[in-house]
């Protein structure tokens, strides 16, 4: 059963996405700063994964298949052709600016920790001398220490779940709906950003993971260091215990106050878990037959299984949790009737590629007729058409006043928001052109 | 405000451990996710140890084969001019747990059978043609046609298994399984193989000899792989 893949449709989406975000960050009536810059950070973040994501597509079209988790953990060597080398070398460097802006992200959303002039311009500088230092010393160093990177999931997790907790516990303690806003915030930036690792949970409570990653480390020519080993499962325990706090505190909140659709999209990840549970189990013999068998090449199950759950949180949700975020929270300001119509613009967008991408995954695993999906997604745009109104309207007007106020912060002036921009533009330039270097040069 | 509170202001930081049950609670988490981290850690460092007393272990083997003979015979007397065809079925009940068959080794012995003395010895011409079974019919080391006519044994050998000549090989692989599993393939020399057989008598004058008495002896050279360090 052939899947086809996400990376090309999650490509164009964030590259729209983020031109718009970036776009709108800096207009309004009533221009917050701190929004703005937030809104920076998430049109920023559209604009790398876009990067990523046609890297990733380009590498697949030409070269071979890659995976989030092989860039994340370094396991990848230079392959001496030059293409695939400056290919996966933006991966790597696209991986690490990625990495910067979730740390910052959790620094200003949905509270802003830290302000003053020099704060904010250590804020920048920060992800400046990152971006510039960090690529080039995993590429002369070795891509492994790219595991090192997945400590900054494990802090920003810690930070998001605490202020998720603080939520639901303030929220209880005190009955007033603004402390929900900051949990539903914390929650939803933590699945759009370790969502991903949130569905193996179960398997990294019963080490699973670690079953399967035998299969990887097969293919280590050498013994692997120490602190590789111990980095490799920052990302599936934080995302276990995240999803375990997230679950338990939907749990308790839906007993106290009822359900939410964020308690829905949580219960669905946790649900998930049991899944690909199941799916790790019944393939622990193929994760081991190199060593205990015949190498088995890959497994139908593995593919279809990672291609629904973890696949699809990584090109579909992502972007689609962004722009919600940005629209419940008011990040972007669309009072402005220019903001207004770019925002329906994005909105339209998201849900038009999102529901192609599930006609789509639904044709990859039932052989329905092209006629009958393209009818399918036609009865869509008609309906998007012509029920446009209603829908972004209902979209925009989804934010409570509690929401909007959730999200704090100042002190932001003009040029520094200016700079954050010319800042992430010089670290795209100068990813591409380390990666052109390194890679010619055959390091 | 003093200008370095301007600078560094943590207000919203300090506001975020205001609560003592959410830092309970936040600490509770932490630990968990650090025990988790160590656990995880350990396991994974036993895996990579399984791996690498493998990976960085003894991995030559050497592969020997234990052989079973299976022998089948057939007589036929073959007309002067005449070719006969003589079909020999095999299938897995002939073999042993375990066994395939590595190759066939057809002898065909005759005699002048007439036993007039003087006689001279007749000419056999012998033949395996190429069946569906699956054997390795293009392999350089068969001998598919042969022929005599001094009354010498004929030897015809089919390969049937990839590669086997029934001499031990040096390997390297992780594991038994591995190194066999050139050697565990089924489907080779299954299936119905045939000889056929002309016959050209000579005769002294005024003496019928227009007919000779062939004996095929098929023998079945069956195989069971045996891997070790």
């Amino acid at each position: 059963m052939a899947q086809e893949s996400l990376a090309p449709v999650a490509a164009i989406t964030n590259l729209i996405l983020g031109l718009i975000t970036i776009a709108m960050s800096n207009r309004g009536d009533t221009k917050n700063s701190h929004k703005s810059f937030s809104a920076l950070l998430i049109g920023w973040t559209f604009i790398f994964l876009a990067m990523y994501h046609t890297v990733e597509a380009l590498l697949g079209q030409y070269y071979f298949e890659t995976y989030p988790t092989a860039i994340d953990l370094g396991l990848f060597s230079y392959q001496g052709i030059v293409g695939a080398d400056i290919l996966v070398l933006i991966l790597f460097g696209t991986d690490t600016a990625l990495n910067i802006l979730m740390l910052v992200m959790a620094l200003h959303i949905p509270k802003d920790l830290g302000r003053g002039k020099l704060w904010n311009a250590s804020v920048i500088a920060t992800i400046a001398i990152y971006c510039i230092l960090v690529p080039p010393i995993i590429f002369i160093g070795g891509f492994k220490l790219m595991a090192l990177q997945e400590f900054i999931w494990v802090t920003v997790g810690v930070l998001w779940i605490h202020t998720y907790i603080r939520g639901i516990v303030l929220e209880h303690n005190t009955g007033e709906t603004k402390y929900r806003s900051v949990s539903k915030a914390s929650a939803i930036l933590l699945i759009i950003w370790i969502g991903w690792q949130m569905v193996w949970w179960l398997s990294a409570f019963t080490f699973l993971n670690n079953e399967w990653f035998v299969s990887e480390l097969v293919n280590q020519v050498e013994n692997p260091p120490i602190w590789w080993l111990v980095s490799i499962n920052f990302g599936w325990s934080i995302g276990a215990i995240a999803i375990s706090v997230l679950f338990a505190g939907e749990v308790f909140r839906s007993v106290k106050r009822g359900m939410s659709v964020e308690s829905w999209i949580v219960f669905g990840i946790f649900f998930i878990g049991f899944i690909n549970w199941i799916q790790d189990y019944l393939l622990l013999d193929f994760y081991s037959s190199c060593i205990e068998g015949q190498c088995e090449e890959s497994s139908e199950i593995f593919e279809l299984i990672n291609y629904l759950t973890s696949g699809v949180l990584i090109y579909l949700i992502k972007p689609l949790f962004l722009v919600y975020l940005m629209v419940q929270f008011k990040i972007v300001d669309t009072s402005s009737e220019q903001n207004r119509n770019l925002m329906r613009i994005m909105i339209l967008l998201i849900l038009l590629i999102v529901s192609s991408s599930i006609i789509e995954l639904i044709q990859s695993l039932i052989p329905i007729p092209q006629m009958l999906s393209g009818s399918i997604l036609a009865i869509g745009i008609v309906f998007f058409i012509g029920w446009e109104e209603k829908i972004t309207s209902k979209f925009l007007s989804g934010g409570s006043e509690d929401d909007i106020e959730s999200i704090t912060g100042d002190g932001f002036e003009d040029s520094m928001l200016k700079n954050t921009s010319l800042v992430f533009s010089f670290v795209v330039f100068y990813i591409i052109i380390m990666a052109v270097i390194f890679a010619n040069a055959g390091v | 405000m003093s200008d370095s509170s301007e600078n560094f202001q943590f207000d919203g930081f300090k506001e975020l451990f205001d609560n003592s049950l959410t830092n309970k609670i936040s600490a509770a988490v932490t630990a968990s996710l650090f025990l988790l981290l160590v656990v995880n850690a350990v396991d994974v460092m036993g895996n990579n140890d399984g791996v690498r007393s493998v990976l960085d272990g003894n991995n030559n083997w050497q592969i020997t084969f234990e052989e079973i003979i299976v022998t089948q015979t057939d007589t036929v007397v073959v007309a002067d001019g005449d070719t006969e065809t003589r079909t020999f079925t095999i299938d897995e009940t002939l073999l042993d747990e375990g066994y395939r068959i590595g190759s066939f080794r057809m002898t065909i012995t005759y005699g002048e059978t007439s036993g007039i003395p003087g006689d001279p010895v007749d000419s056999v011409f012998t033949t395996i043609p190429q069946s569906d079974m699956n054997a390795q019919w293009s392999d350089e080391n068969n001998t598919l046609s042969d022929s005599s006519s001094d009354g010498s044994d004929i030897d015809l050998m089919l390969r049937a298994y990839p590669d086997y000549d029934g001499q031990m090989r040096n390997v390297t692989g992780y594991n038994e399984i591995q190194v066999l599993e050139n050697w565990n393939m089924d489907g080779y020399g299954i299936g119905e193989i045939q000889i056929e057989i002309s016959v050209e008598t000579q005769s002294l004058p005024l003496i019928a000899d227009n007919e000779e008495e062939v004996t095929i002896t098929l023998e079945i050279i069956t195989f069971k792989p045996v891997a070790q360090q």
